[in-house]
């Protein structure tokens, strides 16, 4: 049938859609990554009222849906401060402040799964808390949370279809349009579920050979 | 042995929720120096050695690091460590370092050597405790437990401590293992190291110690020349405590 | 206590930016209220919903293409206008006009006073349809047994056909409101048996059954549904300037002969 052909067509509309993806993906999960961090290294070090706030953040992030977010932040926050963003950029940030809610709490599992007695022998080395944390905790909390983060990368990619409501024109979005323009409902969607999951494939293989990288011969993960 | 002190403790005061487990020990080390903590288990001996280290905080009472009081809380107390040499019973390597990086990670990170120097610093200790080239790279997951304990020694070895500090350096290894741990520490001991250990090993203090004390309910109960205290205690306590561990066999010739 | 602080001011933000909205009402300065300083490139941003196709769609190459598409082109080349074209999912483009991510809505949208009366002001009308409810052509039944079967009827969520559902739900009617992302959805779940009809209007289907013919033989339309309608071309109502504009450039293309030639590449005549 002539609406085939011009399926055909549409494929590379659709593909230039996954750059899209990928790229509110990588930048929330980079974004988070850095709250992640900074916010578990404070749950577990620090005591100051700043945990009450990290607590806040975490329960509001974890706790509304994405669409929420996103159209809280385009179109009340961000106004409201007097910020004018893109809808990608927004997506993007919205994406990051949600991850790094997750990504906290991760790391923060991670780091309490080091033994204290670690902390003890660098400072008996001399080492500050500065020191200490970042070349002996850190390096080994991140390889422990590699796993989790590597799901929360799969987590976010699917999370990234729902950025259509600000227009960023995305995998799913372009599926939907190209269903409309060609009349074939079916195929398009199948198409990006495809391109779903490579990029699921991709991104997990190359966290596992990262992973494999960094693993520390001998341990108990080996 | 010198007549310089290099370690005063004075009226150490430490309780765990409602447990006193130090109640007010004084002592004194001098340069050179070989002193064993001896004493029933949980009576605060690791406690004691970790205070001394400013790991945990005492309650009150003093130490001071020759002329350095570390209980003073305006010092900066990580310059101070560096100067002590702290081994665990629990060895506590860093996992995710080979075994020269271990012994690296204080030189570059706290005394900021370059890399280059604290290798060469790094090697030398290593071998000091007999640590061959061919474990250097090796991480402690594949080391045994006395190689990992010698690593250890070797890490507090190469900041260049005043004086080291063992808590029960062999009580986590295999039997056939303490004997090249303590052969190593010996050594350093006879080549001039201030060491304060704390040890079951009844034949290893003997052998090594200027002077034996007794810990008991946090409290030293008597101390003095080693053939005093192991043929002729003066307290009742002693001679039950040596009684008992000699009976299970703890180390002698 | 935080809590109750930080939720509060964040409250009184969200709040303050809404009372602004409504405060803006009344006509002040808006980024087309006037007409722009001479050799000032005008940008507009079309927002459109692109699954609504003759109207609005997306091409192969990714491009915006349509009846609305082209009557805006029309309208930007005859002023020199620059357009750029976001296409903006139905749910949320009124919003998007509202803040100021798009200037015009050009997307099939039914002029209605419910909606005039929000944030949205319409050029004057350009196009008139009528609903329809269509069933497969094999359904004998009446529209009162339609209507009244508790089956499922199919229409696209958030336009004038939902509406239409809803008035006749309240009505009494008994039947399940199926609602999908597009008319083409709620077609095909007519045509797979999902839904035992469908509410559309006639500018979505006379020309889609004129490019599938063949589909001329498997549905039939029962029945319109009220007064033909219009479609308009939305926006801000403080951009008096934009709005006249439009309005003075839809009068000329509709009184040319180009617009036959329009209607007639859409299948819309």
């Amino acid at each position: 049938m002539n609406s085939m052909t011009s399926l055909s067509k549409y494929l590379p509309y659709i593909f230039e859609g996954s750059l899209w993806s990928l790229g509110l993906v990588l930048g929330g999960l980079g974004i988070g990554f850095m709250i992640g961090v900074m916010f578990s290294l404070i749950e577990v070090y620090n005591n100051s009222p700043l945990k009450k706030l990290i607590s806040l953040y975490i329960w509001f992030f974890r706790g509304t849906p994405l669409i929420v977010q996103l159209f809280l932040f385009h179109w009340s926050i961000f106004p409201a401060l007097g910020i004018k963003s893109t809808p990608l950029t927004t997506s993007i940030t919205v994406l990051g402040l949600r991850s790094g809610a997750y990504q906290s709490q991760i790391l923060r599992g991670a780091i309490g799964s080091i033994e204290e007695t670690q902390m003890l022998a660098a400072k008996a080395v001399g080492m500050n808390d500065w020191d200490a944390i970042s070349s002996i905790i850190l390096p080994q909390a991140l390889r422990i949370a590699l796993p989790q983060i590597s799901n929360e990368y799969s987590i976010i990619l699917k999370d990234s279809a729902i950025c259509f409501i600000l227009g960023v024109m995305e995998l799913m979005t372009r599926a939907k349009y190209t269903a409309i323009a060609t009349g074939i409902a079916l195929i398009p969607y199948l198409v990006a579920g495809l391109i779903y999951m490579g990029l699921t494939y991709i991104g997990t293989k190359l966290f596992d050979l990262i992973y494999l990288k960094m693993k520390i011969p001998g341990s108990v993960e080996g | 042995m010198s007549e310089e002190i290099v370690l005063r403790v004075k009226d150490l005061y430490k309780r765990y929720e409602n447990k006193v487990v130090l109640r007010g020990i004084s002592f004194e080390v001098r340069r050179g120096e070989v002193k064993v903590i001896m004493g029933p288990s949980g009576t605060g001996k690791t406690t004691l050695l970790k205070c001394i280290d400013m790991l945990v905080k005492p309650d009150s009472g003093k130490i001071w690091l020759k002329d350095l009081e570390l209980t003073d809380p305006r010092i900066d107390i990580s310059e101070a460590r560096r100067k002590i040499g702290f081994v665990f019973q629990e060895f506590n390597l860093f996992h995710h370092l080979t075994a020269i990086k271990n012994v690296m990670i204080g030189l570059t990170k706290v005394k900021k050597l370059p890399k280059h120097e604290a290798r060469t610093i790094a090697e030398r200790s290593l071998l000091k405790v007999h640590i061959g080239r061919e474990l250097w790279d090796k991480y402690p997951a594949q080391l045994s437990g006395g190689q990992k304990q010698r690593v250890a020694i070797a890490r507090a070895l190469a900041m260049e401590p005043m004086i080291m500090l063992y808590d029960e350096p062999t009580s986590a290894l295999d039997p056939q293992l303490t004997g090249e741990v303590l052969e190593v520490i010996k050594e350093l001991a006879e080549d001039g190291m201030t060491s304060l250990i704390v040890t079951h090993e009844v034949g290893f203090a003997s052998e090594i110690a200027d002077e034996i004390m007794i810990m008991m309910d946090g409290k030293i109960i008597e101390k003095g020349d080693p053939k005093n205290i192991l043929y002729n205690p003066q307290r009742e306590e002693t001679r039950r405590f040596f009684n008992k561990i000699l009976r299970i066999g703890g180390g002698s010739r | 206590m935080i809590i109750g602080i930080v939720a509060g001011f964040v409250a009184g933000w969200s709040l303050r930016n809404y009372l602004g909205e409504t405060s803006k009402a009344t006509i002040f300065r808006g980024k087309f209220s006037e007409p722009p300083p001479p050799g000032k490139e005008v940008v507009i941003v079309l927002g459109f919903d692109a699954s609504y196709p003759p109207f609005t769609s997306i091409n192969e190459a990714g491009e915006a293409e349509g009846f609305d598409i082209d009557v805006m082109k029309w309208i930007a080349k005859k002023y020199g206008w620059k357009l750029v074209f976001k296409p903006w999912d139905w749910s949320t483009i009124v919003t998007a006009l509202e803040n100021g991510d798009i200037d015009v809505i050009a997307s099939g949208m039914t002029i209605t006073p419910e909606r005039a009366s929000r944030k949205i002001w319409f050029s004057i009308p350009y196009y008139s349809y009528i609903h329809e409810i269509v069933v497969r052509a094999d359904d004998n039944r009446s529209l009162e047994e339609i209507l009244n079967s508790g089956q499922p009827i199919a229409v696209q969520i958030g336009s004038t056909a939902e509406k239409w559902a809803d008035k006749l739900l309240k009505k009494g009617y008994r039947f399940e409101k199926l609602c999908l992302g597009s008319y083409v959805e709620a077609l095909e779940a007519l045509l797979d048996g999902r839904a035992v009809a469908y509410i559309t209007d006639s500018a979505f289907l006379n020309p889609h059954l004129s490019k599938n013919p063949e589909l001329k033989t498997k549905i039939k339309v029962l029945t319109t549904l009220g007064a033909p309608e219009t479609y308009g071309i939305a926006t801000r109502p403080e951009d008096v300037w934009l709005r006249e504009k439009i309005n003075e450039a839809l009068s000329e293309l509709m009184n040319s002969p180009e617009w036959n030639e329009l209607l007639k590449k859409w299948h819309l005549e």
